[in-house]
């Protein structure tokens, strides 16, 4: 086990996880199944979507994320189990509720923004003139407002994923399902999809995405699921997982010797030697130790915190370098 | 259905702007009248060619004296005693060309044209037409000039149905020009549009757009809209078509031509149900070519398999002339592919029995609703698979082992990728 030493990020989910739920589950997906050929992509996965949270899928390239999305929305068939949306079937009328980004971006190329967002929003069940109005607003909310008679072809690549998230939501989906919603964005693009998908989260909208950006996850989800070669790995509220994962250790930041303290087995530089992660014996509480070094007049003791992993360190943990197998 | 019909509504817009379709729709029609009037205008050119040399010159040197006093002599011509006489003239620029009789002319026909350049053919028309005029009047009196001109006045009797056609030239219209021109109207007609519907399926592929797509709507709506969508375009097409074949019937150089093409109602309406369900027959495997295949051009490959399969009667067309109601075209009436054509040919030609007519729409439909269903399930599988180009091995492969393959294929791909 190696010490997993970012503990400066304690608590950056907590302000997220108080937030008011509704127990009914918008997706439910009980044991399914998908084998293709002899490679099996799903293997009896099972996990519920909450009302109005977020909830990050996450696993390596290949581990059978886009083929369970896939398998939500009903586009591909599970060889066994079931699969709830809504509280049921997945029906024509409950697609009208869905908006879906896939992973790999698709617009009609030679059709002009306008018309290719209001025949998507019809499709989803809007009225022309309601759609024609929402994609107006929309896309003057990210920039994109003078793009209207614009055709896909001509926007830039972050202009086209901007559209395509528009696309996705413009219907006022219940539920948005985002394979990858930030790839490829830079941090202002991005910043801006965020802000418009919290917004929308606000107002009740669940969202399910699937990222590898662990720290958007820590930024943005209540819940996750991590899948590896199709099977389940972790799966909970964020901060839970986070806490599984800790580690009995400790980051300092300060001076003095911390090995001297009484409990700490070894000690590690963090951040160019700014804070240092103290990894504990068995048996010692932080607590104690944090006693020790309150009374201890060889220390200065700038910050206290638990050593919390990131996301990061607890997907390379669990996934064990998978990402190189499957790519 | 709303779905259905903004899908419909969609495709048809979208492909109705495509530049090919402009081209074929309006642009070949165009085209054709076009090149009717250009045609026209030069052969009305070369007879008032005749007035561009100016004055013609002749010398008539038979022993009979075919010319020695002529009826019905064109205004421009000028008798010559000799061609010194007539060379002296054509050098003074009076004639622009002139002709010699010569001596044993009714025994030989030798007649020499001198000039600069080519002489246009107008001209020489006008003298043959003036040499039988007065040829003619060397025969006994009470045989008619007419009849010399113009030496039969045929009626064909079609023995099958002891129909009668008014001459010969009606006859070779109606019966080579109408299958022809129908079929070829029809054959363009579908395949503009199917062609259209597969490479907008592997379009949709290409771009993604399939996933979005697939989950606003379900697979049948997208395929029925999209076949009903492009078929109204298709029959867009046809009425076009129709309109411009009807202006070139109507202008004066096509009467001469087309003037025995006529169109009866039943025959219109078994044409449009043809159309129709051989639309719907082409489209479904198109629609069907387009979900398997991952590139347009990988799909024309086996498109144009399909479509050699649907001219078989134009390339057998010598059995439907030799006898229309013969074996090979009563087989090509009922195998479903080439039925549209073969009825469409063989009406013209004969009676068909309605009874076959009547099978072979039943066949027709009947493999239609099944190659619907067919296309809809190779649709439904084949809607995601995209990326690399696959092997012709490979996608045979697919399609026979059916779902589990395809849908492995497509995800080895992804994992590629």
């Amino acid at each position: 086990m190696r010490l997993l030493a970012l503990g400066n990020r304690v608590g950056v989910c907590l302000g997220v996880q108080g937030k008011m739920k509704n127990s009914e589950n918008v997706i439910q997906v009980e044991q399914i199944n998908k084998v293709f050929g002899d490679h099996v992509a799903v293997d009896h996965l099972s996990f519920e979507v909450e009302q109005g949270e977020v909830f990050a899928f996450l696993g390596p390239n290949g581990a059978g994320k886009t083929t369970t999305l896939r398998i939500i929305l009903d586009i591909l068939k599970p060889d066994s189990g079931t699969i709830s949306v809504f509280g049921g079937p997945l029906t024509e009328e409950k697609k009208n509720y869905i908006g879906y980004m896939p992973e790999e971006r698709g617009l009609y190329r030679n059709v002009p923004l306008e018309d290719l967002l209001v025949y998507l929003g019809t499709l989803k069940g809007m009225s022309a003139s309601d759609a024609r109005k929402r994609a107006t607003d929309l896309l003057t909310r990210v920039d994109l407002g003078g793009y209207l008679k614009k055709k896909v072809s001509e926007l830039s690549k972050g202009m086209q994923q901007k559209v395509q998230f528009i696309a996705t939501i413009l219907h006022r989906p219940r539920l948005i399902i985002a394979d990858e919603p930030f790839s490829g964005l830079d941090p202002v693009n991005t910043l801006a999809l965020k802000d418009l998908m919290l917004d929308l989260h606000k107002d009740g909208m669940t969202v399910v995405m699937s990222t590898h950006q662990m720290w958007q996850v820590e930024e943005m989800a209540d819940r996750l699921v991590m899948i590896d070669h199709g099977r389940r790995v972790l799966y909970g509220p964020v901060d839970e997982v986070r806490r599984t994962y800790a580690q009995n250790a400790v980051v300092v930041e300060g001076e003095g010797d911390w090995a001297a303290i009484p409990g700490v087995k070894d000690v590690r530089a963090n951040d160019s030697g700014r804070t240092f992660t103290l990894r504990l014996a068995e048996g010692v509480k932080p607590d104690d130790v944090m006693r020790d070094l309150a009374i201890s007049p060889n220390h200065t003791v700038r910050s206290y915190a638990l050593a919390v992993p990131s996301l990061n360190d607890i997907f390379i943990q669990v996934a064990g370098g998978g990402n190189g197998n499957h790519a | 259905m709303r779905k259905i019909w903004l899908i419909a509504r969609r495709e048809y817009l979208y492909n109705f702007r495509r530049r090919s379709f402009l081209f074929t729709a309006f642009g070949v029609p165009l085209f054709s009248i076009g090149m009717m009037f250009v045609i026209f205008t030069l052969a009305e050119n070369t007879f008032a060619a005749t007035g561009q040399l100016g004055s013609v010159g002749y010398v008539d040197l038979s022993e009979e004296g075919v010319l020695a006093s002529p009826t019905e002599q064109p205004e421009e011509y000028i008798a010559f005693a000799s061609e010194e006489e007539a060379r002296a003239a054509f050098d003074a620029g009076e004639i622009g060309a002139y002709f010699v009789i010569r001596p044993n002319y009714l025994d030989s026909g030798l007649v020499d044209a001198y000039g600069h350049d080519a002489i246009p053919e107008g001209i020489e028309d006008q003298l043959e037409t003036f040499l039988q005029v007065n040829v003619a009047r060397q025969v006994p009196e009470n045989v008619p000039t007419a009849r010399l001109l113009n030496p039969m006045d045929v009626t064909v009797i079609d023995l099958r149905t002891g129909a009668e056609m008014e001459d010969l030239n009606a006859f070779i219209v109606g019966v080579i020009f109408r299958p022809i021109i129908f079929g070829m109207i029809f054959l363009m007609a579908i395949s503009t549009t199917s062609q259209f519907l597969m490479s907008g399926v592997v379009e949709e592929k290409e771009n993604r757009m399939m996933e979005i797509l697939a989950t606003s709507s379900t697979p049948l709506q997208l395929l029925w809209g999209k076949v009903l969508g492009l078929g109204a375009l298709g029959l867009t097409q046809v009425v076009l078509w129709g309109v411009a074949l009807f202006v070139i019937l109507n202008t004066q150089g096509g009467t001469g031509i087309l003037a025995g093409m006529s169109f009866t109602a039943d025959y219109i309406v078994v044409s449009l149900i043809y159309f129709v369900l051989g639309y719907f027959l082409y489209g479904a495997v198109m629609v069907g070519i387009g979900a398997a295949v991952t590139a347009e051009q990988e799909g024309r490959q086996f498109s144009t398999v399909f479509a050699m399969i649907t001219v078989l009667p134009f390339m057998l067309s010598i059995t439907f002339f030799t006898d229309a109601n013969g074996t090979i075209p009563l087989i090509l009436s009922l195998f479903p592919l080439t039925a549209p054509l073969a009825v469409i040919m063989r009406m013209p030609l004969a009676t068909v029995p309605v009874w076959q007519i009547i099978l072979s729409m039943v066949l027709l439909a009947l493999s239609t609703v099944l190659v619907m269903w067919l296309a809809a399930r190779v649709f439904r599988l084949g809607m995601l698979m995209y990326g690399k180009n696959l092997s012709l091995r490979e996608i045979v492969r697919a399609m026979r082992e059916g779902r589990q393959t395809m849908t492995s294929v497509a995800h080895a791909q992804e994992q590629e990728a």
